[in-house]
């Protein structure tokens, strides 16, 4: 039976025939593997593993102190979760929530569901399409990236005035949004819907 | 779903690229999949354990900062101030400029009346945690006289420490010090008790001098236990110990003094220092025999002022108890050659004369006028180093107070297997940093011939010829040193022919041994002066080596 199947790579749909199990299927576009033996266990188990480094890394990423900063002699050392805590105590309300959603819940949020999705494959149907929505939704809003940016930002803007520094969680932060990068690149939404067809 | 699918062509197998186009260009045709075969069915999962190793590297990375983190901590402590001054969580506890803890709460006592900080010392620091010890806030202090915690006035405060006695029992919660105490930089020393009718001016962290130079510090000033007089505890410095006697005189020097006479007005004042905080003179004063050292807390009686004959009627306190060798200046012409031309300039070292047999005297100075001896007679010869034997003999001149002699040295070869301590090779090829010991032979008042025909020259015998008039020294005076010590070296200046010795101090401190010799690490700028010169154990008036200069620096070449 010939059915139906879209590249993930450049979306051109194309007939799949059926396959035996040496075969694989290829894109006439872009070259993209678009079905083999194997290949959604392959890419589910990748994703899988990307995301619980991720996961694994994410808290010494935010609890370990990530910038010391000395002034006039004081020296003083925060981690990100501390950095949000001090925030929300000083009444910075607006700013200490936007940096919470955006650099702590929403990240953690998307590491979770990605692991969820290809770790667990016996969950209903409708509950995964529930959490790849989300997911989707989530993603955009998961700003980990951009709070590596604006760290680099403050180093070379602020180098001058205040000796400041690195703290060791800043390997972590690094090796962490890499992880969650390669988790997201590798994840292939066709493959959790290939079992129920 | 099954519309689209009746009206989709079956499956092309064709796969040329000409085909494709074709198929794509066709509106409502789907192209087929290219299918081929594949060559390893395991690879998927090869490629996904290779993740998996990746996330156990994360695994191991997040464990390890977790690990790392988790800081290393020592005793906490409760320290009690009567006063904050600003401190709070996060400034640092530090000794001798360094930090050794940190705050971490401070909070107010339950009665309100005091301040509690809670104080995480660095592992390396629990010694800090004993009986005895002392903390105190430090901040900015401007008096007259001193300017102190100047760094604390922007930055932030930090909790000095003094620590107590090594072997104190431990504790955990101490009270803290109002003021930083003042014998805190004082260190080892001699505390003595002055009892007087009134302070006269004296303050606690005023100067105890001698002869005008600071050797100790008032620590505290009280009263007696009946009231009647004053008590003034005074700590003396350890190396200006021995200046405290038995019949030690102290006076007050505050204040100023002020003479109003026929003949006019005289003002008298020790130092600004001592006019506003008040201070304290002291000297020692000769007796018959000679006066006995005292022990810790000896009282002194503290007089209003000095006795003028005290100061004439001084004691000889040599600050060292043995009597310094006596050293000898060999001056020696140095040859070099710059662009081809032969120029030559002199250089002065310090030497010591040791009587090494009953006939012969080894003259005991720095390698590096064996160095210069050789580098001569190359220069001379015009022979390259390989072809010239070491230079059996030489001719230095001699400083005395009649002026110069010839002073005809011969190497001492290396003596394998001797008995004596200071059978130290002086090969002349040996690095400056060696000692170098030659025999010496007198010959008599400076003659320009002298360099010319050493063989003219008499051996050894003429030291019997009753010219040699220098010093020489026993080789019992002679001992091999075996760990860095407290020592100093010693030379003799000759001024209108009077010789008198000049002593530099050489702590443990400032030694650090490095390839069998101790450098010397030292502030006190060009030492060129001391080249040769002896260096004396203090403890036992021995001579354990030699000062000289290494390309790396000054340092003790020690003997063997």
């Amino acid at each position: 039976m010939t059915s139906l199947r879209a590249c993930h790579c450049c979306g051109l749909i194309h007939q799949l025939p059926p396959l035996s199990s040496t075969q694989r299927a290829a894109c006439t576009r872009c070259g993209a593997r678009i079905a083999m033996p194997g290949l959604r266990r392959e890419s589910a188990s990748r994703t899988a593993a990307a995301a619980m480094g991720a996961f694994l890394l994410f808290w010494p990423a935010i609890l370990c102190p990530i910038l010391e900063i000395e002034k006039l002699g004081v020296r003083q050392s925060s981690s990100i979760l501390g950095g949000i805590i001090d925030l929300l105590t000083h009444g910075n309300w607006f700013v200490g929530g936007v940096v919470l959603l955006f650099s702590i819940v929403f990240p953690l949020t998307k590491i979770v569901l990605l692991l969820e999705l290809s770790l667990l494959e016996f969950l209903h149907q409708r509950h995964k399409a529930i959490t790849l929505q989300v997911m989707e939704h989530l993603g955009k809003w998961s700003m980990m990236d951009v709070m590596l940016l604006a760290f680099l930002v403050m180093l070379v803007k602020l180098g001058n005035l205040v000796h400041f520094q690195f703290g060791p969680a800043v390997i972590a932060f690094v090796a962490c949004v890499t992880m969650s990068m390669v988790a997201s690149l590798t994840f292939d939404p066709h493959a959790i819907w290939e079992d129920a067809e | 779903m099954s519309d689209q699918l009746s009206s989709i062509p079956s499956a092309s197998t064709s796969s040329t690229p000409a085909d494709e186009a074709e198929n794509r260009d066709t509106a409502g045709q789907i192209p087929a999949a290219i299918v081929s075969d594949t060559t390893a069915s395991t690879s998927a999962l090869v490629v996904a354990s290779k993740m998996w190793w990746v996330t156990l590297l994360c695994l191991a990375l997040a464990v390890w900062m977790a690990w790392t983190s988790i800081p290393a901590s020592g005793p906490t402590l409760r320290i009690l101030f009567p006063e904050g001054h600003g401190l709070k969580a996060g400034d640092f506890v530090r000794h001798r400029g360094i930090e050794v803890g940190q705050v971490q709460d401070v909070s107010l006592s339950e009665d309100l009346s005091q301040i509690t900080a809670t104080v995480v010392l660095t592992p390396g620091a629990e010694g800090l945690a004993r009986e005895g010890t002392r903390f105190w806030i430090v901040r900015p202090q401007l008096s007259l006289t001193e300017i102190s915690g100047l760094d604390t006035a922007v930055g932030a405060k930090y909790i000095g420490v003094s620590p107590g006695d090594p072997s104190g029992l431990r504790r955990v919660s101490f009270t803290g010090l109002p003021f930083a105490p003042p014998d805190e930089d004082t260190g080892d020393g001699v505390d003595v008790v002055l009892r007087g009718d009134a302070t006269h001016g004296v303050t606690s962290g005023a100067p105890v001098t001698w002869r005008g130079l600071y050797v100790g510090r008032i620590l505290t000033v009280s009263l007696s236990p009946d009231a009647r007089f004053v008590d003034v505890h005074a700590r003396i410095r350890s190396e200006y110990k021995r200046l405290v006697r038995s019949t030690s005189k102290f006076w007050v020097t505050s204040g100023l003094g002020l003479d109003v006479g026929l003949s006019g007005i005289k003002l008298n004042a020790d130092s600004l220092s001592t006019i506003v905080r008040g201070g304290v003179s002291f000297t020692t004063l000769a007796t018959s025999e000679t006066p006995e050292a005292i022990v810790n807390g000896h009282m002194f009686t503290l007089f209003k002022e000095a006795d003028a004959e005290w100061l004439d009627n001084n004691a000889l306190l040599p600050l060292v108890d043995f009597a310094l060798p006596e050293t000898i200046t060999i001056q020696v012409k140095k040859q070099f050659s710059t662009l081809g031309m032969k120029r030559s300039r002199n250089v002065v070292f310090n030497g010591l004369l040791i009587q090494a047999d009953a006939d012969q005297v080894h003259l005991l100075t720095t390698g590096e006028l064996a160095n210069i001896l050789e580098t001569n007679a190359q220069l001379t010869t015009g022979n390259e180093k390989k072809d010239i034997e070491h230079p059996t003999e030489s001719t230095v001149q001699l400083q005395t107070e009649e002026g110069l002699l010839a002073l005809r040295l011969t190497i001492v070869a290396d003596q394998p297997g001797g008995s004596e301590p200071m059978k130290q090779a002086s090969d002349a090829s040996a690095s400056a940093a060696a000692v170098g010991r030659f025999t010496v032979a007198i010959d008599g008042p400076d003659d320009p011939d002298a360099l010319d025909g050493p063989d003219t020259l008499d051996g050894p015998d003429t030291l019997d010829g009753g010219k040699f008039q220098e010093p020489v020294i026993s080789p019992s005076r002679l001992r091999v040193p075996s760990d860095p010590e407290d020592c100093c070296i010693c030379r003799q200046v000759r001024t209108n022919g009077k010789a008198s010795s000049v002593v530099q101090s050489l702590g443990r401190e400032q030694l650090e041994v490095r390839d069998g010799a101790w450098m010397v690490v030292s502030d006190n700028g060009d030492m060129s002066a001391w080249s040769g010169s002896p260096v004396v154990a203090l403890s036992d008036g021995k001579i354990i080596g030699i000062f000289c200069f290494a390309p790396t620096g000054p340092q003790v070449a020690l003997l063997k």
